[in-house]
């Protein structure tokens, strides 16, 4: 069965182009247009990797993944930082939060699922 | 002594002078120049958002019709006989041409992700523009008593036929005149 992979993101157009390139890899997609609502049906949708943008009202991408991270389901699901913040300094927040990688939009779709299929491959038994 | 007061209220009329063009100036751009900035904005953001929407669904329909289109000319392919003249080549035209319109409606595609990126820049810019609005705001609270004092009562300024443009010394001969008005009718009640 292929591998499930929830998005976050609040921009619809990037939702969707998100979406196209991974279901062009075979990957099943939910998607959540903001980190409170990723939350909220994470622990539903039980992906095997999250995507999320660090720039979203309320609460940013970087918070998420903290909160994410107490979840004990998720203390090994990868996260990959998918944003247009490049700075050292928001990847190292990343890192401290415990997000799995960082890609800079704008994206290639064959680049990200090459990406997304590497992290698959190695990522920790749940 | 008298010539350091009077400094001092050259001075002191200087400073609200200034006081006093600076809350005309800022209060309409405060109050209605960076909140219709701030709008024409969002507006910009929605207004590409939706056509960004329209373009990836005029893709999708695209990418959907292209790859119809391939398994057409794979049947007519196979079913037409080896025989007929050209018929091999043209299949072959078509492909190679479907494969140019796959690229390009990639690519359409990969580009409507600068809708996303030049929002955040302009989302960015409504930051800056709604935190200027919000100091500009805390400086008029500021002005405001200084430059209110300035003004006549609306009322008053009428009846007495004041110009459009309120001025300090129209306030002054207003004062003055109620002054004179009340000591006029409290004589005549003595007198009474």
């Amino acid at each position: 069965m292929s591998a499930r992979i929830l998005i976050v993101e609040d921009s619809p157009t990037m939702r969707k182009l998100i979406r196209s390139a991974l279901e062009e890899g075979g990957y099943r997609v939910a998607e959540s247009e903001d980190a409170l609502q990723a939350l909220a049906v994470v622990q539903e949708v039980a992906p095997d990797l999250v995507i999320t943008d660090v720039n979203m009202p309320d609460v940013d991408g970087i918070s998420m993944v903290s909160q994410m991270r107490t979840f004990p389901a998720f203390r090994s699901v990868p996260i990959l930082m998918l944003t247009t913040e490049s700075s050292e300094e928001a990847k190292e927040r990343g890192r401290a939060a415990g997000a799995t990688g960082w890609i800079t939009k704008p994206f290639d779709p064959a680049q990200l699922r090459e990406v997304v299929g590497e992290v698959l491959s190695v990522r920790a038994p749940r | 002594m008298s010539g350091h007061a009077s400094a001092g209220a050259d001075a002191l009329q200087a400073v609200l002078g200034f006081a006093e063009a600076a809350f005309t100036t800022m209060r309409p751009a405060c109050g209605t120049t960076l909140p219709s900035v701030v709008v024409t904005l969002q507006g910009v953001i929605q207004a590409t958002e939706v056509a960004a929407q329209g373009v990836l669904d005029a893709v999708d329909r695209s990418s959907a019709t292209v790859e119809r289109l391939r398994d057409r000319v794979a049947v007519l392919a196979s079913a037409t006989p080896p025989a007929v003249p050209g018929t091999r080549e043209a299949c072959d035209d078509v492909s190679r041409s479907l494969d140019v319109l796959a690229t390009a409606i990639a690519r359409i595609r990969d580009g409507m992700q600068f809708q996303d990126l030049t929002a955040q820049y302009v989302r960015a810019t409504i930051d800056t523009v709604a935190g200027l609005k919000e100091q500009l705001s805390q400086v008029l609270a500021i002005l405001s008593p200084v430059a209110d004092e300035q003004k006549p009562p609306s009322r008053l300024a009428t009846k007495l036929g004041a110009p459009a443009i309120v001025t300090p010394w129209r306030q002054q001969l207003a004062d003055l005149l109620m002054e004179e008005r009340k000591t006029h009718n409290a004589a005549k009640a003595t007198k009474a």
